[in-house]
């Protein structure tokens, strides 16, 4: 791959730019020619540091046996591999606390649910809440998802050692390794909200949810007080 | 960030939480690049008024089908109208598969849906109640209507709106098409100021050249896809592209 030095600059590849827009006046070319270099930059960034993530050296072999309730009966944190060597477990809010799963949880859920054979190319990729797999399913009936694998980690073990110690009301998004039978911690969101930018959510790099993607292209924003529901237009 | 980060995996080692912790850094840099666009985004000066009110056909209100102007595409109470055009017809090039069931099997490959359009829209549909809070969100293509709506009860879409651009230019006069008349992945959105439509913004990332060994990425952070393979050890790969079925486990029609 060509180190960042060998390639030519934001600022030279935006110059080149020959998009024009209908009516659009020369104050918008010049804006929006900067705002490309700034792109590019970014779409630089994004590349630097996931390089940074897939050089992290080893992370710590998971030792216990962690068992999962699934919609077919017991598995194991090895079944829910598949047939690949790296494993995707995200944690959503869904203790048996709560009457249903969390709304911000559920919105990147919803934009998982119908590509989930195209994750599956790659990685195994499985949803792990704390509340009964019989909730679990009803919740996941109800929001219309027909691909997303849920799984019940009712005693919690998984969620204390790899979400929060305290088994608080938290999400978490794990990646794991298999190789030759041992199984690794690759990487957590380590993000925290104590890591939040005045005025903002706690939010990732990248930001997975694409909902928030979208409104980074719109004028107005993510706005800082909106989140989004588990339904809209109705009384609830 | 004064607290230090209290995180540790079991078993991990001292090697793993020093690099750990330095990527953390990087992340929040990035995440702070990705805030510092957006805000020179939402700076910009306004764009170009949109020379006609385009007239699109697709499902209009009553749920006839029919001719729907531009200015319609905005939900009541809306002013941001974002407009992705999807290649229906996909690349001349392009000979991955297409589907094998339903009416959009019929068509000849290079009349068919593109994959890689397919696969954002796939995660859109999902994301679509809740962005429609903000903005309308609608689908162009310069298929008939007909085979935009026959693609979409195959591919399970249930809250995409698409409407069909073959009778107007608006891809031609706004990137979602080639000078050679190939259908383009572009990304644009659109403002209403008092009755005005004007340009916003456009994904012109799609006409710079991409970095070596990389597909154009842009609408890169859109895809929950591509960010989630960037969180894992194998990366997005080079080779890899979406398809319309994998396998034993091809969507039924």
């Amino acid at each position: 791959m060509a180190t960042q030095r060998e390639l030519p600059s934001a600022t030279e590849l935006a110059g080149k730019n020959k998009v024009h827009f209908p009516n659009e006046s020369d104050a918008y070319r010049r804006a929006r020619n900067e705002l490309l270099a700034e792109e590019i930059g970014l779409r630089r960034s994004i590349e630097r540091v996931a390089e940074l993530r897939r050089h992290l050296p080893p992370g710590g072999e998971v030792t216990r046996d962690y068992r999962f309730e699934g919609e077919n009966g017991p598995v194991t944190l090895a079944d829910l591999f598949g047939s690949k060597e790296t494993l995707v477990v995200y944690s959503y809010m869904f203790g048996p606390q709560r009457e249903r799963p969390c709304p911000m949880c559920t919105s990147l859920m919803n934009a998982l649910d119908l590509k989930v054979q195209d994750f599956e190319q790659h990685v195994g990729l499985a949803m792990v809440a704390r509340a009964p797999i019989a909730r679990l399913v009803a919740a996941k009936h109800e929001r219309g998802w027909r691909r997303l694998k849920v799984y019940s980690d009712g005693g919690g073990d998984f969620t204390r050692d790899y979400v929060n110690a305290e088994d608080a009301d938290v999400p978490g998004y794990n990646v794991f390794t298999r190789k030759g039978g041992v199984i690794r911690h690759f990487w957590a969101a380590e993000m925290s909200g104590e890591m939040a930018d005045p005025g903002q959510d706690p939010r990732g790099a990248p930001d997975l949810d694409p909902l928030w993607a979208i409104l980074d292209t719109t004028p107005e924003g993510r706005g800082a007080t909106w989140y989004p529901k588990l339904s809209y237009d109705t009384a609830k | 960030m004064s607290e230090p980060n209290p995180i540790r995996f079991p078993g991990e080692s001292k090697e793993y939480r020093a690099a750990r912790l330095r990527l953390l850094t990087r992340e929040t840099e990035l995440r702070r690049a990705m805030e510092a666009v957006a805000a020179e985004r939402r700076a910009l000066p306004p764009g170009g008024v949109v020379p006609e009110d385009y007239l699109f056909e697709g499902a209009r209100a009553d749920g006839s089908i029919g001719p729907i102007a531009m200015s319609e595409l905005f939900a009541p109470g809306k002013g941001t109208l974002a407009i992705y055009s999807f290649m229906f017809p996909r690349d001349r090039g392009d000979m991955r598969p297409g589907p094998t069931q339903g009416a959009t099997a019929r068509l000849d490959l290079a009349e068919g849906p593109c994959p890689s359009c397919t696969a954002p829209l796939d995660q859109l549909d999902g994301t679509i109640d809740h962005a429609s809070q903000h903005l309308s969100f609608v689908v162009v293509a310069k298929a008939p209507y007909t085979r935009l709506r026959n693609f979409a009860e195959a591919r399970g879409w249930r809250r995409l709106r698409l409407v069909s651009s073959a009778t107007t230019s608006y891809n031609h006069d706004y990137f979602g098409e080639d000078s050679g008349g190939s259908q383009m992945p572009m990304l644009n959105v659109f403002q209403k100021d008092a009755g005005t439509l004007r340009h916003f913004w456009g994904a012109e990332l799609l006409y710079e050249p991409a970095d070596p060994g990389q597909d154009p990425r842009h609408v890169g952070t859109l895809e929950p896809l591509w960010n989630m393979l960037d969180l894992t050890p194998g990366g997005r790969g080079t080779e890899w592209e979406e398809q319309l079925a994998y396998g034993c486990c091809a969507p039924k029609a």
